[in-house]
């Protein structure tokens, strides 16, 4: 009579087949690491930009369907610092904004990077940044006269006019500054007390349609000046 | 069965009574035998592994940063969307009616867009280099002091750049990595150009010839690309937006990026972006 073969001897055999992994988990550990490296821990965003219109414009009266003056805004950038034009302006003249030195909170975790956490008084935890470019009051006066002509969508776009020898990253702190609305409480504030306030204020959010599907709507931060020209002075 | 009884032959120990050396014996075996469980471990890498490879290859732009090439930073961003009813295909151009500027935190790069990126010693398309009519590369030509900019100043002026944004660096540390008040107004004083040949031998003129003829070359692959794509698919070309995103670094001056925004509208990339890394604060 044959013997049944022993639960031992049986799993034993059935255990034989498993499967090497030590190759496998090589293959890995250089991989990884490999593509640790490649990978970016910064995450990219983009600003779209129209093309440059070439040559300064005439100022010409142009007006928005409601017949009021359409708001007509230059930001021209130099070394020394912002000039607001305001093109077909009723008499209203330019505004300088000089360069001039700046105190920022300066902590290591920048979410802790509040007025109040970081105290008035000058000590470690306070830079200052010599000759720094003024974008808190550069906000300030785009954003009222914002406020003046309404949110038209005629009043969407702000002609940038950077000097050549402007560095690129003035330029882009620039749009970022007059491109959305800023808040530090529940409604957006026009005005910024301090250079710290306007680097910490948060986006003002709004629920608004959503593109592609317009039935349903999404939290999206509010736009100010969201179409950037470029102007060349040729 | 001897063996047990007249002791180890080999050791020449006498057997063990109380079967001690075989119990110890028996650990020994069950102790050598067990190995570790490494199910687990592969687990999670496979997890790691797939989520590296889709996050690398879902990025159009996929820009790595270094001493020539460090972005500018940007709390948001802002472009023209279409509203359309759901469903509805777009045929052809978004009507100037349906267009809304949209501004997200980080708004995204879209698909099938030209990469441009300028660097403090090149320019490249799509992360390869522009080839002259001389067979030479294209080049930025960085001066300082009326000299060719040296590696270390590149390398100085991106230390000195870096440690300045980042949050909580001390007047102490900056002095302590070379970065001096006098240094840094004098790296500040770096001019970057393109020589008069690549803009037809004036260099007042903003077109980049050789930037213009591989802009050209690019877009018309592109939609060679989509035609080919829908041949095999049996349908209709899909219609591209012909549009440029233009990575730069954030020292270099604005004469530059205004020189290639001109060539590649010239190019007919009307529609333009610029990259930017996303921060919380401005």
């Amino acid at each position: 009579m044959a013997r049944k073969p022993s639960e031992r001897s049986h799993s034993r055999k059935a255990q034989g087949g498993d499967l090497n992994l030590a190759p496998i988990m090589s293959i890995l550990v250089i991989l990884i690491p490999m593509l640790i490296f490649v990978f970016q821990f910064y995450q990219i965003a983009v600003q779209q930009v129209a093309a440059p219109k070439m040559g300064m414009n005439k100022p010409k009266e142009t007006k928005d369907k409601d017949d009021k003056p359409k708001l007509n805004l230059t930001v021209m950038i130099s070394n020394s610092g912002f000039k607001i034009k305001e093109q077909q302006a009723a008499g209203n003249p330019d505004v300088d904004i000089k360069r001039r030195d700046v105190e920022i909170c300066n902590l290591h975790d920048s979410s802790k990077n509040t007025p109040q956490s970081c105290g008035s008084n000058k000590g470690d935890n306070r830079r200052t940044i010599k000759n720094e470019y003024d974008y808190a009051r550069l906000y300030g006066v785009v954003s009222q006269k914002k406020a003046l002509h309404g949110d038209s969508k005629e009043n969407e776009t702000i002609n940038i006019a950077p000097d050549f020898d402007v560095p690129w990253k003035v330029v882009v702190r620039t749009i970022d500054a007059v491109s959305v609305k800023l808040t530090t409480g529940e409604t957006w504030t026009k005005d910024f007390k301090t250079f710290d306030t306007f680097r910490q204020a948060a986006p003002l959010m709004l629920e608004q349609k959503i593109p592609n599907e317009p039935a349903e709507t999404e939290k999206r931060p509010a736009a100010l000046f969201p179409r950037i020209t470029f102007v060349v002075a040729q | 069965m001897t063996e047990q009884n007249t002791g180890d032959t080999q050791t020449g120990f006498p057997a063990d009574p109380t079967g001690f050396t075989k119990a110890k014996n028996a650990r020994r075996k069950r102790e050598t035998s067990t190995t570790l469980n490494i199910n687990s471990l592969l687990d999670i890498l496979t997890i790691l592994l797939v989520f590296l490879l889709v996050s690398i290859s879902s990025d159009p732009l996929n820009v790595q940063q270094n001493s020539k090439l460090r972005l500018p930073k940007m709390s948001h961003g802002c472009g023209v969307e279409c509203i359309q009813e759901k469903g509805v295909k777009q045929a052809g151009e978004c009507k100037a009616e349906n267009q809304v500027v949209v501004c997200r935190d980080a708004y995204r790069p879209p698909e099938d867009t030209v990469p441009i990126t300028i660097t403090k010693s090149a320019i490249l398309l799509d992360n390869k280099e522009v080839k002259t009519s001389n067979g030479t590369i294209l080049e930025l030509v960085c001066m300082l002091e009326g000299k060719q900019c040296q590696e270390k100043d590149i390398q100085d002026k991106f230390t000195c750049g870096q440690l300045d944004e980042e949050a909580g660096t001390k007047d102490q540390q900056l002095q302590a990595a070379g970065c001096t008040r006098s240094k840094v107004r004098r790296l500040a004083k770096m001019e970057f150009s393109f020589s008069a040949t690549d803009k037809g031998g004036d260099k007042g003129k903003f077109l980049i010839l050789p930037l213009q003829k591989e802009l050209e070359s690019k877009k018309n692959e592109i939609e060679e690309r989509l035609k080919r794509d829908a041949q095999t698919k049996g349908g209709k070309a899909r219609k591209w937006k012909p549009m440029a995103t233009i990575i730069a670094d954030g020292d270099i001056p604005f004469r530059p990026i205004a020189e290639v925004i001109y060539t590649a509208g010239m190019a007919k990339l009307h529609d333009l972006r610029f990259a930017t890394i996303q921060r919380s604060t401005r």
